[in-house]
């Protein structure tokens, strides 16, 4: 094989020592840089400007699969679905017409108490175009990035409820880190009577665990856990997650809870971004935007 | 440098990053192959005077990027490949096809290895998996060296 070339000139090759310690000092800096501080950001952030050619080709096969998918229904599957979503639609609506009664009446009981909260969030509708293919880690790509608004920060939901936050913001896709991820912590209450605590990933996408919980708190399998809007980077009343298992192990402080999340997180490809204007405002300090 | 290879070099990089980006099916993607690791490695032992550890500062930042990995990791973890690879360059050129596909495999882990001990050493939540690409490196390593090889004798690049 003539992968190798044993023609190359050997006269110019050298190691240069000096060269290469340049290089790993310059690039451990960049990387301690990097991990403190915001600095590099922008330049992240531009050079995701040259990372579009290759991203956008990189996206091809996978539009032309989904393409092949959507045409390959029959016109038989197509009416089932449509008439599916039909009647989706007017469920949904229905349960829009109370929900807007409720916000209504909501509106007015914060006037009364002269809160200054909203309640109306604008979203953005995404899509998935890619997964992280690092195990350890569940992250997915978005095809909406900071030319959208996107910032670092932002929370991410599925139609069932809290996906996770952005991550990473390139001018044309995001990177978002899910609820599941090992590294991520939400803040949430027991829907039904208030209880606290902080839901945990554990690495597994069917599975969160509560933190702290006492054995004398009420929760109870079946409890609908939601964002409790702590820590400010969330929005308060999204559902999280649903109590699957309250185990006691005498001798032990603290319970063991474990949650199954209520977004599709292995499913959904259609996800919103929240640009939430009250509850659960992220703090600035955590917050990076590209300049316009 | 001619403009020709100049401009296949580019080429060369460009299919590497598409080829990085391209999403593998769900099952797969754990195995993500290091194309652009091995990309480099084909043109380190092609030509190893021109592709030095320099390549790593450009193509390092744009794979951070691609990655969404801390600016300045795979700066770090290109330029020990590189200079591992040039440092045995003359040994490798004398290796028939098992040996050096070997040496390739132990040389995706040290870089692995040095990834992790990096991000452990600045951010300690980190990790990178270190099997995976090894696993995916062996198994299209040598197809790739043999495609390689048609191509440059087939174009006559030097």
């Amino acid at each position: 094989m003539l992968a190798i070339n044993v023609n190359a000139p050997t006269h110019t090759l050298i190691v240069h020592p000096p060269r290469i310690i340049a290089l790993v000092v310059l690039s451990l800096s960049l990387m301690w840089v990097d991990a403190h501080y915001s600095l590099l950001q922008s330049v992240r952030y531009q050079l995701g400007y040259l990372m579009l050619p290759s991203q956008t080709l990189g996206q091809i096969p996978g539009s032309i699969g989904r393409w092949l998918e959507d045409s390959g229904a029959s016109k038989q599957q197509l009416q089932t679905q449509n008439q599916q979503l039909i009647a989706r639609n007017l469920v949904l609506e229905l349960k829009t017409q109370r929900l807007a009664a409720l916000e209504a009446e909501n509106a007015n009981l914060r006037e009364l108490l002269s809160a200054s909260e909203q309640v109306d969030d604008r979203v953005l509708v995404t899509s998935v175009i890619a997964l992280d293919p690092d195990p350890f880690s569940q992250q997915v790509l978005i095809n909406k990035g900071g030319e959208d608004g996107v910032f670092i920060g932002q929370p991410v939901l599925d139609a069932h409820g809290l996906l996770g936050q952005v991550v990473d913001v390139l001018p044309h896709s995001s990177l978002v880190m899910m609820i599941a991820d090992a590294n991520h912590a939400i803040p949430v209450q027991v829907n039904r009577n208030g209880v606290r605590s902080i839901a945990l990933g554990t690495g597994s996408l069917s599975e969160l665990e509560l933190a702290h919980v006492a054995t004398t708190a009420d929760i109870v399998p079946g409890d609908l856990l939601v964002s409790s809007g702590l820590g400010e980077r969330y929005p308060k009343g999204y559902p999280v997650a649903t109590v699957t298992s309250v185990e006691i192990i005498p001798g032990q402080s603290f319970a063991v809870v474990k949650a199954k999340p209520s977004a599709s997180l292995d499913r959904s490809r259609y996800l919103l971004l929240v640009f939430n204007q009250g509850a659960g405002r992220v703090p600035s300090k955590d917050i990076w935007r590209p300049e316009k | 440098m001619t403009l020709r290879a100049v401009s296949s070099t580019l080429l060369f990089f460009g299919l590497g990053f598409v080829l990085e980006h391209l999403p593998m099916p769900e099952m797969l993607s754990w195995f993500q192959p290091p194309w652009m690791l091995l990309f480099i490695t084909l043109l380190v032992l092609h030509s190893p005077h021109w592709f030095g550890v320099w390549v790593a500062l450009p193509i390092g930042l744009l794979l951070d990027v691609e990655h969404h990995q801390l600016l300045g990791y795979h700066v770090l973890t290109l330029t020990i490949y590189i200079a591992l690879l040039q440092a045995l360059w003359r040994k490798l050129k004398r290796f028939n096809d098992l040996l050096l596909s070997l040496v390739v495999i132990a040389l995706v882990v040290v870089n692995q290895l040095v990834g992790n001990l990096a991000l452990w050493a600045v951010s300690s939540d980190s990790f990178v998996p270190i099997w995976q690409p090894v696993v995916s490196t062996a198994l299209i390593w040598i197809w790739l060296r043999a495609l390689f090889s048609i191509i440059t004798s087939k174009f006559s690049f030097k």
